[in-house]
């Protein structure tokens, strides 16, 4: 036990074998930024028997079900989130699970679970997402989001350092000892080939930056939107499911919630 | 009044030279970055700390979600405005 509620879930979750990685908020914690977060986030694996694990130990603390979707694989496939919620100590625990988080390519996400299967975890205590993929899952449509990528940005390698800072000043430097690098990362992303010309003036780098996290977080909004739209049904219908969720254990309110699911929640959404 | 615009640009490279003085942009604040000089321990306890203490905002954002695809009607509002249901 560590004594902090999100790491002593990770661990739970993670009992016998890898089932989930710590993501979001508590995993910039870990990598020593900014407390800045009260929820927990895991990427889970998208298996029935990790979420049906994961389900037995939140059953166990007496969580119950948030507006959400299912913690099921067929609708977690579709990029869908589950959020639970309990009482610990003094703590609301909110907990929130993906198995599909927005902006990590299929083949990313793989080698993302392959590489900590391996053990390669940065030497953190628990699973936690790196920064590279951290910085990614942050591109939201929240200004403060794009502060910490900021700073991740700065423990990272030079390559990751090029593709995910936010300072104009940092990137300039960085084009001057590695011009080449920079050449080679310009078509990832394209205001890199803006170094070339910046002088003594960054004005222009700056602009772009702006302009870049403009355009990811109004990506950001046009998914969630889409998201909102195919989620109607189920968000007017939740009060009454609610009320029926809230007499049951967990996974009985789980079987419920499913059957439930089916009629009112696609498990595809288009346009994402 | 801010009437840095009136310096030459020499001024600014003379200051760095002169007193090493390294303009860099400012993300989140040193409180935040603090974390890093924390042991274990230390790490744990802050982290805690904050974490109870921040029990006190939980009215607030009982509906809120801070990550994943759902949002509350307010979240929804403040990304949408008002009219976001028709918007849809």
């Amino acid at each position: 036990m560590t004594g902090n509620i999100y790491l002593d879930l990770t661990n739970e979750f993670n009992e016998g074998q890898l089932r989930a990685i710590l993501s979001s908020g508590q995993a910039v914690v870990m990598h020593r930024l900014a407390l800045s977060s009260k929820d927990g986030d895991w990427i889970v694996r998208e298996t029935s028997e990790s979420l049906d694990f994961i389900l037995r130990v939140l059953d166990a603390h007496g969580a119950r079900y948030r507006l959400g979707a299912p913690l099921d694989v067929r609708w977690m496939s579709g990029g869908w989130s589950a959020h639970f919620e309990f009482a610990l100590d003094g703590y609301r625990a909110r907990c929130d699970f993906v198995t599909r988080p927005p902006r990590l390519s299929r083949e990313d996400l793989a080698s993302l679970w392959d590489e900590q299967e391996h053990g390669e975890n940065g030497g953190l205590e628990v699973p936690t997402i790196d920064l590279r993929r951290l910085a990614d899952l942050k591109k939201t449509d929240r200004e403060r989001d794009y502060a910490v990528i900021g700073d991740l940005a700065r423990k990272m390698s030079v390559e990751d350092q090029l593709l995910q800072s936010r300072s104009a000043r940092d990137l300039i430097d960085l084009a001057k000892q590695y011009p080449q690098l920079v050449q080679k990362l310009a078509f990832q992303r394209p205001l890199l080939l803006l170094l070339d010309q910046i002088g003594e003036s960054r004005i222009h780098l700056q602009r772009a930056l702006a302009e870049e996290q403009f355009d990811l977080m109004e990506r950001n909004e046009k998914r969630l939107a889409a998201y909102s739209r195919a989620s109607n049904d189920w968000s007017s219908n939740w009060p009454q499911i609610q009320k029926q969720l809230r007499q049951l254990p967990l996974i009985q309110a789980h079987e419920l919630l499913v059957a439930s699911a089916r009629r009112l929640l696609p498990m595809e959404v288009e346009s994402v | 009044m801010n009437f840095w615009w009136l310096v030459p640009e020499d001024y600014f490279q003379w200051r760095s030279k002169v007193f090493n003085y390294r303009e860099r942009d400012e993300f989140l604040s040193e409180e935040d970055l603090d974390l890093a000089n924390l042991d274990w321990p230390e790490l744990i306890a802050t982290w805690n700390a904050w974490l109870l203490r921040m029990q006190i905002t939980n009215e607030e954002d009982e509906d809120d979600y801070s990550h994943g695809v759902f949002l509350s009607e307010k979240q929804k509002r403040r990304l949408w405005g008002d009219d976001w249901e028709k918007k849809q």
